[in-house]
């Protein structure tokens, strides 16, 4: 778990990648999309801030340049005709010079265009001295029609940088229509021209006219090229054919034509033409619209429905993920859980024999793998516990196996020391009683081995006292239960007693030390025991000159001791130190192993001050046998013998004494049983010697 | 485990109070021999066990070996050893040697008619 990334870390990776992508790729569709649109809008601004004040002043520069070719032939002229004509070629340019300075406008120009508007308006801009020419009447015709020429021509450049939409087809209708346009801006120039050369032009204009009919006729054919049936309709009305045929009168000078026959042949087409081109944009700008709509529309879905998706996705997958996450983060902790904290607490309980109840299962989530998972962790754990629980069962079996067989060893051993007491008694003999010392020591450290093992599977020694017992009385009891008891040596120590129910306690646990102290010195070093009063209780150091323990290992076994140990089989390590722990942790007593200033190791045992009893009275003379007078011990049941001793001399000893006949108690009977029977003896023996 | 319990057994093992000894230093001292305690003081560095002043509380007055150990619930060998070792320190001394030591029949029989009738 420590190495790699979190689940958290990739999950987020794996939803990031495609969301990102996914973003991207809405972001292309909707700006192509809105790019359009843009564009339409771009056309839009142009036609309605551009297209919308050049036409008027095309159209009005046309009717001016015709009121100033009248003005210039021969006939009668109309001067209101011609001021009314400029003040309308005034207003469209001012309105046309006030709508090109507009925002909307200028940002919808691209740099060409710019520059192709600029040459419009420079061309307008040479009006003025044109008009003056006129008014002075110093114009041929064909420098009239050339000068008001510039301007549209100019205009008409401008026209074919733009673009009409993103639609081809519309583009090119668009296009015919423009040319249309121009094909009428050559008619006027035509009409101009013959009007202002009053019907009879010279050569020179002649010529100009031959170049101006041709490029109309050519232009005329490509415009129709460029629209469809419907678009070219309004055209098949224009009557072509009477202005054709005076043209072709003048250019072949086959016969002489008046300003108004001409103006009668062109007139009409003029009109006619002026209504087509007027019908045809309004049914070119009927199709532009629905196109723009559709370009709108399809700008807007994008943009909006792929918002939509987008923000769905991105919801959808930081939701899942974060669920996702979380449940396996509230999984990871419970396993986590379970095994650092729950199962330990759960075996440790059952170790310590207590009683559990199950773990609540582990929260699972709605993902069937993870709910598996959790189902396969709660599965662990019931085995886990159920596992643990045979163990505790297990262990408690071989406990109380062992404690039964250990009890029924320390019973017989019990019976046999009883009976070297017996035999001890008898005896005179002091080879025999060296014998029967050896056969009792053995014993005596059965019994205490039996007696460990009892301890360790929680049974008690079995043995009790009902009044305290000195402590030094304790140790050397203690110190007669190892093996080489003659090298331990318990020091004079203050009078203080041991209460009785600790006594067997004590007397293992002081043992067990000094075995251990005997068994890690040389065989002819002693082992030296002192106890002293303390502050907090009794103190009882015991000492040995060995080779001592490494701190290693003084500290395990400090800790063993420190530790309330519980029966386990399969830790058999130092089982003497285990008891001891058992014991101290049971009377609240405190042992601690330190190195011995003489190089082993000292055992330095606290008792506390309930386990002592006010030390007995007088201190150095004992009076009458005291406390464990009753030598021999004896295996009483429980409802143990009520004694009323009779015997008036010995103080009130409150051991059980058979009542016995009179008033001597069985010691004073056995007493004078050994007399007699010594006596008799040595009767026997001077008899013999003599 | 009820039922097994044993209450109030010596605290200390006899071959423990003497270390194993069986016989003590100076000559064997006879059950009927009368000793009493000498009232010197108890040496500082004296190594004398709890029942060896025990002993020497019981012999204030003069006192039959036999007695002595009977009364501390000790077999008489142990007695004999814990005895011979105050003898050693100089704290008790034999009083009287036992009448039986020059036996007369009489004695003899007085000790086992004593004896009889103690029954």
């Amino acid at each position: 778990m420590a190495s790699g990334r979190s689940i958290r870390s990739k999950i987020t990776l794996l939803l990031v990648i495609p969301l990102v992508s996914l973003v991207a790729l809405w972001g292309f569709a909707a700006s192509s999309t809105t790019g359009d649109a843009l564009q339409l809008l771009k056309i839009d601004a142009l036609f309605g801030g551009v297209v919308n004040y050049t036409d008027p002043l095309v159209y009005s520069l046309q009717n001016e340049r015709l009121a100033s070719a009248v003005q210039l032939s021969e006939g009668e002229s109309d001067a209101t005709q011609l001021s009314k004509s400029r003040l309308a070629t005034d207003q469209a340019r001012q309105a046309l010079l006030g709508s090109v300075k507009s925002d909307a406008v200028q940002s919808a120009l691209t740099p060409e265009m710019r520059r192709l508007l600029d040459a419009v308006l420079a061309a307008i801009d040479r009006l003025p001295s044109v008009r003056l020419q006129v008014d002075d009447e110093k114009l041929d015709p064909a420098k009239l029609v050339l000068e008001y020429a510039a301007i549209s021509d100019a205009v008409h450049r401008l026209y074919d940088s733009f673009a009409i939409g993103v639609d081809m087809e519309l583009n090119r209708r668009a296009k015919g229509l423009i040319a249309a346009d121009q094909v009428r801006e050559l008619l006027s120039r035509e009409q101009a021209m013959v009007v202002a050369a009053d019907a009879k032009p010279s050569h020179f204009v002649l010529h100009q006219l031959a170049k101006i009919h041709g490029t109309r006729t050519w232009l005329y054919q490509r415009a129709m090229g460029d629209m469809d049936a419907e678009l070219r309709k309004p055209f098949e009305k224009v009557p072509f054919a009477p202005a054709d045929r005076a043209v072709t009168i003048l250019l072949e000078m086959r016969g002489e034509l008046t300003p108004v026959i001409w103006r009668a042949s062109v007139d009409p087409a003029m009109a006619e033409y002026s209504k087509a081109i007027q019908t045809a944009g309004g049914v070119l700008s009927a199709r532009i619209e629905p196109a723009g709509m559709t370009i709108l529309v399809r700008a807007a879905l994008t943009g909006i429905l792929g918002l939509i998706a987008v923000l769905v996705s991105i919801f959808m997958a930081i939701r899942m993920g974060r669920g996702l996450t979380r449940e396996l983060a509230g999984l990871r902790g419970a396993a986590q859980e379970l095994a650092e904290v729950r199962l330990p607490h759960v075996v440790q309980r059952l170790k310590n024999g207590e009683q559990v109840e199950l773990p609540p299962p582990i929260p699972s989530g709605t993902t069937t793998e993870i709910v598996d998972v959790a189902a396969a962790f709660d599965t662990v754990q019931h085995t886990a516990v159920d596992a643990a629980v045979g163990q505790a069962k297990l262990r408690e079996g071989v406990a109380d196996a062992l404690r039964n067989l250990a009890r029924r060893t320390q019973s017989l051993v019990q019976r046999q020391l009883k009976l070297l007491e017996e035999m001890q008694g008898q005896t005179d003999d002091p080879d025999s009683l060296s014998r029967l010392f050896k056969l009792d020591h053995l014993t005596t450290r059965m019994r205490r081995h039996a007696e460990g093992l009892v301890l360790l599977a929680g049974g008690s020694t079995g043995r009790r006292w009902r009044r305290g017992v000195a402590v030094e009385e304790v140790l050397a009891g203690a110190a007669a239960q190892v093996e080489d008891y003659t090298r331990v040596r318990v020091y004079p120590m203050p009078e203080a007693g041991v209460v009785g129910t600790a006594v067997a306690d004590l007397m293992h646990l002081f043992a067990e030390l000094v075995e251990n102290a005997t068994s890690f010195s040389a065989p002819t070093n002693e082992v030296s025991v002192r106890g002293e009063v303390v502050g907090k209780g009794f103190a009882v150091e015991i000492e040995d000159r060995g080779f001592g323990m490494t701190a290693e290992e003084r500290d395990a076994v400090n800790t063993r001791m420190a530790t309330q140990p519980v029966f386990d089989p399969a830790s058999t390590e130092r089982l003497g130190f285990a008891v001891v722990g058992m014991l101290a942790a049971r009377h609240g007593i405190q042992v601690t192993l330190k190195p011995s200033p003489y190089g082993g190791t000292t055992a330095i045992v606290l008792l506390p001050s309930d386990l002592m009893e006010s030390a007995q009275q007088e201190p150095a003379p004992l009076p009458e046998p005291v406390a464990v007078a009753g030598g021999l011990p004896r295996r009483t049941r429980k409802t143990a013998m009520p004694l009323a001793a009779p015997t008036p001399e010995p103080p009130p000893v409150e051991l059980p004494r058979r009542p016995r006949q009179g008033e001597r108690s069985p010691e004073q009977a056995r007493a004078t049983f050994s007399a007699l029977q010594s006596g008799w003896e040595r009767g026997r023996q001077e008899e013999t010697d003599e | 485990m009820s039922d097994d319990e044993w209450v109030d057994e010596a605290v200390v093992r006899p071959y423990a109070l003497t270390r194993g000894r069986t016989r003590s230093s100076g000559s064997e001292l006879d059950l009927l021999a009368s000793v009493a305690a000498t009232g010197k003081p108890v040496p500082e560095r004296a190594d004398l066990g709890v029942h060896h002043r025990r002993m020497l509380a019981q012999l204030a007055g003069a006192k039959r070996v036999a007695e002595v150990a009977s009364e501390l619930g000790l077999p008489v060998g142990v007695a004999r050893v814990l005895l011979g070792d105050l003898l050693d320190m100089g704290l008790a001394e034999v009083r009287q040697a036992p009448a039986a030591q020059s036996s007369s029949m009489e004695s003899l029989l007085r000790e086992v008619i004593d004896g009889l009738r103690a029954l």
